[in-house]
């Protein structure tokens, strides 16, 4: 979609590089559009995507990939889109009753102070990964977005503690082969793009920590503000690459 | 169904004619309508892939080919970007500003001002709108009883609207008999519908309001609603007594929601029976999160009971035909972040700041309104950008009979302010309709 930013990230759009740990954050107005960038890049890069969707329905992926040109329907019905419906999950962690259902509940941890987000990790390691825990070919994890765990309760340590196991099993690199662009290796097949929000004008100390971990972990960081000389109409904001 | 009968005998005689004369055939909308089912009170069906577009007024049979199938629903529209049903908040002038209404499967937050009087305003105006276009209502409130909130809403302006709601079957069956002579040499007209404003009832969009007269009773019996006052749902004794997560009487309003969703049939994922027309649920959540639901802390050690609502909410009205209104009174909150994770969970959020009890309300740019509106956020479900206003800067006032959102617009000459202040009283002695309460309270020279 946004050709200008795959040239200066380096990102080959047909060929979407591996290994890379990408971090939007937003401040001040809304990043998510670069959730779907990224997509529909990898969608038509020919990716396994998983899309952890905790902010929104399928239905909203699906009326904005259709603008985009990619037919989730179709991805998901061919296997390529697996879609793990957050809000799904958390409603029904919230209506069942103590005991009953929540066995199965990838988000039990809402419920459950001592609970980590570790079912979580587990559900999406079977989405991903063949039977003997590898990934089958190139596959992307696409989280949106974090905040809404901590939002929900959930402590900036343990989804500070989830995306490291997913970044471990997406891309095994060490940090500093992560950092050149455009240089996969052999074991990592995988690559990460997550959103937080993280606003300029609050202080908000869980949603801070769990920004400043997420950064240390991440080896492309895009960064999406609101104007400092207000709002206007035509321009919505400004991004930044770190 | 008459309608249906009707085509089928007339269709021969179009392509007979054609034949003759060899003209061009157009594809009339009413090849489809037949297989379409009827729909109450309105004599045009979009769901066909041929839009009606006659029934605007057009003359035309070309007509362009909508994507995808819009839902008709009496008192919503599609919105301009396209595939979203839109429902009016009942003030035209908040409608047109936040792009057209409240996008249905989507909450819109009203943060109060600090007391919280233009909040319960437009909950009316967003319940007495749902009564007019026939919507189901669900109403909630911990403070004031629901009922109390239901009696006095605002009255609609047009009387002769409502009488044409209860003549709409006559009406229509007198037009049916019209119909019945087919018209022999302009045939293209023949579905043109003859007027427009019988249908004015309840599937036009946003109505006027006079505050200065409430609705009547009978009017606001027809309406199906449910109304859950908190104190009769969860006894005050059980209120208190919650040591897990989750606050009772949010687990409680959200299954009542489920409920009626369920019941009433707005659910998207259950397969609809074809005879039953679909409508949209009102969901209006008066002064959620105030103290008397038991929000003690003021969201200083972040309680999540009430984010894990608003984002269950959120999944429950997706898959719905509903809309919902919510006004939460932020200020009490002392955490901005709390404040900010509330509002991410909501999509779209304004807020109102009234000059009531303020500096600001001495202040002679703001003279001629009553507070300032911000939009925080705006929906964007179903589309990439969220629909952006022209600015940023808009104030409301409340006259006798209307609430009304502008734009913020300075007065003229304000620098040479100390003669201003000098002739303001006279001004306002000289128009007493503009004295509102605002204004009176700010110089000594009066009375």
């Amino acid at each position: 979609m946004f050709t200008e930013l795959n040239v200066i990230l380096g990102f080959d759009h047909l060929k979407p590089p591996k290994g890379q740990f990408v971090l939007i954050s937003d401040s001040l107005t809304d990043g998510s559009f670069l959730i779907h960038h990224f997509l529909s890049l990898y969608i038509k890069g020919g990716w396994k995507v998983c899309l952890l969707a905790l902010a929104q329905s399928f239905g909203h992926y699906n009326a904005v990939g259709q603008k985009l040109g990619v037919p989730l329907t179709q991805a998901r019905e061919k296997g390529q889109l697996r879609f793990i419906d957050g809000l799904k999950c958390s409603l029904q962690m919230y209506t069942c009753a103590p005991q009953e259902g929540q066995g199965e509940n990838p988000l039990r941890a809402l419920r459950d102070k001592k609970a980590t987000l570790r079912p979580l990790y587990d559900l999406v390691k079977t989405q991903i990964c063949s039977e003997e825990g590898v990934l089958e070919g190139p596959t992307l994890l696409l989280v949106d977005d974090l905040s809404v765990l901590v939002s929900l309760g959930v402590s900036a340590k343990d989804v500070s503690d989830f995306m490291h196991y997913c970044r471990v099993l997406m891309c095994p690199t060490q940090q500093g082969y992560c950092r050149v662009l455009m240089c996969p290796t052999q074991q990592s097949q995988g690559a990460i793009v997550s959103l937080v929000h993280k606003d300029a004008d609050v202080e908000d100390e869980e949603n801070s920590t769990l920004f400043r971990h997420m950064a240390y972990h991440g080896t492309v960081h895009l960064a999406v503000e609101g104007l400092s000389s207000g709002y206007s109409r035509d321009v919505h904001g400004q991004s930044n690459l770190y | 169904m008459l309608r249906g009968a009707l085509c089928t005998t007339y269709c021969p005689e179009i392509l007979k004619l054609a034949t003759q004369s060899g003209i061009f055939v157009y594809r009339q909308p009413s090849w489809k309508r037949k297989y379409s089912p009827p729909q109450v009170g309105d004599s045009l069906f979009c769901g066909d892939n041929m839009a009606a577009s006659t029934g605007k007024g057009g003359v035309t049979s070309f007509q362009k080919k909508s994507r995808t199938k819009t839902l008709q629903i009496p008192g919503t529209r599609p919105s301009s970007q396209g595939n979203q049903l839109l429902v009016s908040t009942g003030v035209p002038s908040l409608d047109h500003i936040i792009g057209g209404g409240i996008v249905v499967g989507t909450v819109l937050l009203v943060e109060e001002d600090s007391f919280g009087n233009y909040a319960r305003l437009l909950m009316k105006y967003f319940m007495a709108e749902g009564i007019m276009t026939r919507h189901p209502l669900l109403l909630s409130s911990a403070e004031l009883h629901p009922k109390q909130l239901l009696r006095d809403l605002p009255a609609p302006v047009s009387d002769d609207i409502g009488k044409a709601a209860l003549h709409q079957e006559d009406v229509s069956s007198e037009k049916n008999v019209e119909k019945e002579a087919t018209m022999k040499i302009a045939w293209r007209y023949q579905n043109l519908r003859t007027e427009q404003p019988e249908l004015g009832a309840f599937s036009k969009f946003g109505h006027y309001y006079d505050l200065s007269k409430t609705m009547s009773s009978e009017m606001i019996d027809t309406a199906p609603s449910r109304l859950f006052y908190l104190p009769d749902e969860l006894p005050l004794e059980e209120q208190g007594m919650w040591n897990s997560i989750r606050n009772p009487a949010y687990v409680k309003l959200l299954q009542s929601i489920q409920d009626v969703v369920r019941e009433g049939q707005f659910d998207l994922t259950v397969p609809q029976p074809k005879d039953v027309s679909r409508t949209v649920l009102r969901i209006g959540l008066h002064s959620l999160g105030s103290p008397l639901w038991g929000e003690q802390d003021g969201g200083t050690s972040h309680d999540t009971s009430l984010p894990h609502f608003l984002h269950a909410l959120r999944a429950v009205l997706r898959t719905s035909l509903t809309a919902c209104l919510i006004t939460i009174p932020t200020h009490l909150f002392q955490d901005m972040a709390f404040t900010r994770r509330l509002e991410k969970l909501c999509d779209s959020v304004i807020r109102l700041e009234s000059f009531a009890g303020s500096e600001k309300e001495q202040n002679p740019a703001y003279k001629d309104y009553h507070g300032l509106l911000y939009i925080k956020q705006l929906s964007q479900a179903n589309s990439l950008l969220s629909y952006m206003p022209d600015c940023n800067d808009f104030a409301f006032k409340l006259r006798r009979k209307k609430f009304a959102v502008e734009k913020l617009h300075l007065p003229p000459e304000l620098q040479d302010s100390q003669q201003r202040e000098q002739d303001d009283p006279v001004a306002a002695l000289k128009t007493p309709s503009t004295g509102c309460f605002s204004t009176s309270g700010k110089s000594k020279l009066d009375f």
